[in-house]
């Protein structure tokens, strides 16, 4: 739904309400309209409470999310680029294999992801680029300064996170 | 991806403004069009309410949506590095 849209829901419906109220004014005499004023108006004000909690908790509730969305990919973006410079620092075959990596997954990202989760769906691909990429990390040599070849820390096939 | 409020809070939400406009509706008023004026932007408001809740409950579409600049800043400072690496022989990823 665009700005547009939503403009136009907004106007759209009050130009209805307005419309009905001025044909409810034409239809029904005003005498009658004064019968319903007094419950009218206490129900009103009873109602107007309730939905007015009801809404608040129900905003704070989505909006919390929203923001929790939110940092969720921002904190994503800070992880990846950690790995992108720490990755920078590592000898060639490794250092290259999972920037490659990273670039695969991050081009997933952003040409299926993100549109399948504009569409409410899942994306299983971004999913198995990031195992993938968890993989050449896992699988890769390192030779930190000072010190003979190592293999990671993490053993193959041991943890596997699934996608942050 | 699914929503996060339920169908039941949303039709709660529903039935108190349709309630609420309709006890607006059958208040007295002398003069019609104001009265006219105040329903139809009563309406509004509470349409624009509700349409910010659903808007705020799906973050990755409509008009309020997340972007995905940040996944295109780290693609390109990943490619940098990746191109950085090329005068020394090092292949680029297709």
């Amino acid at each position: 739904m665009s700005y547009t849209e939503l403009g136009g829901l907004v106007v759209g419906t009050g130009f209805a309400a307005a419309l009905i109220c001025a044909l409810l004014h034409r239809m029904v005499h005003h005498d009658r309209f004064r019968r319903y004023h007094e419950v009218g108006y206490a129900v009103f004000l009873q109602l107007g409470v309730i939905f007015a909690v009801l809404l608040a908790f129900v905003f704070n509730n989505v909006w919390s999310e929203y923001n929790v969305a939110s940092q969720a990919v921002d904190s994503e973006c800070g992880s990846l680029h950690g790995i992108a410079m720490l990755s920078d620092r590592l000898p060639s075959p490794a250092r290259d294999a999972i920037l490659n990596d990273l670039h695969a997954y991050l081009t997933t990202i952003l040409d299926r992801e993100w549109p399948d989760m504009q569409r409410r769906h899942e994306s299983r691909a971004a999913d198995a680029r990031f195992q993938s990429l968890w993989q050449t990390v896992e699988r890769g040599r390192y030779r930190p300064r000072g010190q003979p070849d190592s293999r990671s820390a993490a053993e193959p096939g041991g943890h596997r996170p699934s996608k942050p | 991806m699914t929503q996060s409020v339920p169908g039941l809070v949303w039709s709660v939400l529903i039935a108190f403004a349709s309630a609420l406009i309709g006890c607006m509706l059958v208040f007295a008023a002398e003069a019609s069009l104001s009265k006219a004026v105040l329903v139809g932007v009563f309406t509004s408001a509470l349409t624009l309410a509700l349409l910010t809740v659903q808007i705020l409950d799906f973050p990755f579409e409509s008009a309020l949506q997340l972007s995905s600049r940040d996944f295109s800043n780290t693609l390109e400072k990943v490619d940098r590095l990746i191109a950085a690496a090329e005068p020394h022989g090092r292949k680029a990823p297709e």
